[in-house]
């Protein structure tokens, strides 16, 4: 059996309040099991709370969780020892629920120095701000990203559309195999959301795996995933097919509850 | 108790350097002994005094400074400032006199002045005269009247009436190696009405000798003169510096202020800006870096006098090691001056927790028709900006560094000469990580 993209093995995670002076609070994920393989596309569902985005946040390494039980496989390697910009650079790719404004930055300066920084670390050439801007320029057309907002700030001032073409603006760039994409489909209109679709649409591919985290089945309608997982209460509480998303957004995620494990 | 008197001292001083004055006319004479009197009538402000309530003006002038002797450096002093002004005209003064043989002012249109007030006291004595006194907001400033008394010399910039000079002049104010010396770089400016200049006035030292530079600068934007202003404080670790600047702005002329202060041990600005007439401009856009145990002050005043004055402020610090910022920022609107528009901000980063800084916005409003906003801010690097470049696969190190020139950048962007600009940066983020911070000493 080939390795699969992303094997997530009884994930428990709690916030670590260690750094803040504050207390540890409870566990949020209390044993997830998923299996992403090559080329597939998955979506995560859920209510709000059910821990969605605490797994995207502990699967791309930022801070301020603790692990405590549990491991996950990237391409059959330990992720969770590698440093934040080590999973990016191995091509684990984490598209925000809300960028971050980073004023005075540029984007273009920006992006050019994560292409760069992931680039060498496959054991590429970098590439200079020639190469850099033409390979920018083609990508920019598959989000319609305006040239207006390359110049600027890094998120400055954009809207809420425009940060999201911009996370898969950088996803096209940094040529991930995982893609984490955090409630893409948050705060878009029906002609965003048409456009990113598309843009994420034109990114899959057989060497490319993608875990789409979303609380409602409207982005599923756009990206057609492989399977639905729900997650309630830090639990994949049900697994199906594409048709899973459509039973959900008739029937709520009411129902699930009862099939919530006591947590242990 | 100490004994030493910095009044006396300097009355001493004063009488040694006669030499220094030597052939300059008698009302120049009386103007400089009328501001030592000041000098020793106001005395070295004592720390209740609310303008000295951060920096010890103690600390700076108990000490037996002598004041810088005349000294010459070869051009190639000017090659180890790293900065690009091969190609600029420029006055360049070492130890507060002009060196001729390193100014060059070729390419200036016809009639405009950029000399030395030396040079100029035979012909033009009257037109110096109120010029060459203590600037009028600062006659209650010891520094700045011991700076009329002691400066040897002053850079002279003026700029005849509705002439543009195309090229960035610069005014380079080089001290030469030499401990416990004192130099008083000074310089006056005038854009005459409609003129436009654009002006950069550097001071630095060669080397890290122990040194007190107190700076005077006096800028006047006739009507609807246009004065760019970028001041670069890059002083030798060594280096305690103080400086007076004012800028006078008239009838819907513009001012665009940016002071950048990166080097010394201790410094401390002192800039006021008074629109003096309706319709006058005025921006002031500052940065001070400071690492280890360096301290800065800036003291700001923007004086709206008349109506229809704008004028809007950023000053922003990084403070990195044990260093020390200040930023005391006043807007004055008088009653007189409505429909008045002021903007203030002030933002600082503290890079280690033995940092420090005081941010004191102050808004004086006598008249009832105006627009003013002020705010502050202290922080530390964002975290959640931290890991959202990490995770587009920047390392922690790369990742603090840049978003502390995005920090500095929105200042520096404002210095339109590339070359400058970069070094400038360079230079930010040499001090910065020579304390270990944006190179990633810290965690």
């Amino acid at each position: 059996m080939t390795t699969p993209m992303l094997e997530i093995r009884d994930l428990h995670v709690r916030i670590d309040a260690s750094g803040t002076g504050g207390t540890d609070g409870e566990a949020i994920l209390r044993g997830i099991d998923l299996v992403l393989p090559a080329g597939e596309v998955h979506a995560i569902m859920g209510p709000n709370g059910s821990g969605k985005s605490t797994l995207a946040h502990v699967l791309a390494g930022k801070p301020g969780y603790e692990v405590t039980k549990g491991e996950v496989l990237f391409e059959g390697r330990d992720l969770l020892s590698i440093a934040p910009e080590g999973r990016a650079r191995a091509g684990v790719f984490l598209a925000f629920q809300y960028p971050v404004e980073i004023p005075g930055v540029g984007n273009m300066y920006f992006l050019k120095q994560a292409v760069n920084a992931v680039r060498s670390h496959r054991g590429l050439e970098e590439l200079d701000a020639m190469e850099f801007l033409s390979l920018a320029r083609e990508k920019m057309k598959l989000v319609e990203m305006p040239e207006e907002l390359a110049k600027r700030g890094v998120n400055e001032g954009f809207s809420g559309g425009e940060k999201k073409r911009n996370e898969i603006l950088q996803m096209a760039l940094l040529d991930p195999k995982l893609c984490l994409l955090d409630e893409t489909d948050s705060g878009l209109d029906i002609d965003a959301l048409r456009v990113i679709a598309g843009g994420v649409n034109a990114l899959r591919g057989p060497a490319r795996s993608m875990l789409l985290i979303t609380h409602y089945q409207r982005l599923l309608d756009y990206i057609v995933p492989d399977h639905v997982h729900v997650l309630a209460g830090g639990r994949i509480v049900k697994s199906g097919g594409k048709e899973l998303a459509r039973e959900l957004e008739d029937k709520g995620y009411g129902w699930l509850q009862a099939m919530r494990a006591p947590a242990g | 108790m100490s004994t030493f008197s910095p009044e006396r001292h300097w009355a001493e001083a004063f009488a040694a350097a006669a030499d220094v004055r030597a052939g300059e006319p008698p009302w120049l004479e009386a103007t400089r002994k009328g501001a030592l009197a000041r000098f020793a009538e106001l005395g070295v402000p004592a720390r209740k005094h609310e303008e000295w309530k951060y920096t010890r003006a103690e600390r700076i002038a108990n000490h037996p400074w002598q004041p810088a002797a005349a000294a010459s450096i070869g051009a190639e002093a000017l090659d180890e400032l790293e900065l690009p002004v091969a190609a600029a005209p420029r006055l360049v003064f070492v130890n507060g006199r002009l060196a001729p043989d390193l100014s060059r002012l070729d390419g200036l249109p016809p009639g405009v002045v950029a000399t030395n007030a030396g040079a100029l006291l035979p012909r033009d004595g009257a037109w110096l005269e109120p010029r060459l006194d203590v600037p009028v907001p600062f006659t209650d400033r010891a520094f700045a009247a011991l700076a009329v008394a002691m400066a040897p010399d002053a850079a002279v910039v003026r700029i005849p009436r509705d002439v543009s000079v195309e090229a960035t002049l610069w005014v380079l104010f080089v001290s030469a190696p030499g401990e416990d010396v004192a130099a008083s770089p000074r310089l006056i400016v005038e854009a005459e009405p409609g003129a436009g200049l654009r002006l950069v006035e550097l001071h630095a030292s060669l080397g890290a000798s122990r040194q007190l530079h107190n700076a005077l600068t006096e800028i006047v934007a006739g009507a609807a003169a246009s004065v760019e202003h970028l001041r670069l404080q890059l002083e030798g670790a060594g280096t305690t510096h103080v400086a007076h600047v004012h800028a006078r702005v008239a009838r819907d002329a513009r001012y665009a202020s940016r002071t950048i202060a990166l080097g010394a041990e201790l410094s401390r600005l002192d800039l006021v800006v008074t629109l003096a007439e309706e319709g006058a401009e005025a921006t002031l856009d500052g940065l001070y870096v400071a690492a280890q145990t360096q301290h800065h002050e800036s003291r700001t005043c923007v004086d709206h006098q008349r109506p229809h004055g704008t004028s809007r402020e950023l000053y922003k610090g990084v403070l990195a090691g044990r260093a020390r910022g200040v930023f005391s920022g006043k807007v004055l609107v008088r009653k007189d001056a409505q429909k008045s528009s002021a903007e203030q901000k002030n933002e600082n980063l503290l890079l280690s927790r033995d940092a420090e800084v005081d941010s004191k916005p102050q808004l004086e409003i006598e008249a009832d028709d105006v627009r003013c906003t002020h705010g502050s801010t202290i922080g530390q690097l964002d975290e959640d900006a931290l890991f959202y470049l990490r995770a587009r696969g920047l390392d922690a190190p790369a990742a603090r560094a840049l978003l502390v020139r995005g920090f500095l950048g929105e200042i520096l962007a404002g210095v339109e000469d590339e070359a400058l600009r970069e070094s400038l940066e360079a230079r930010a983020l040499a001090t910065l990580s020579r304390a270990g911070v944006a190179a990633g000493g810290a965690p």
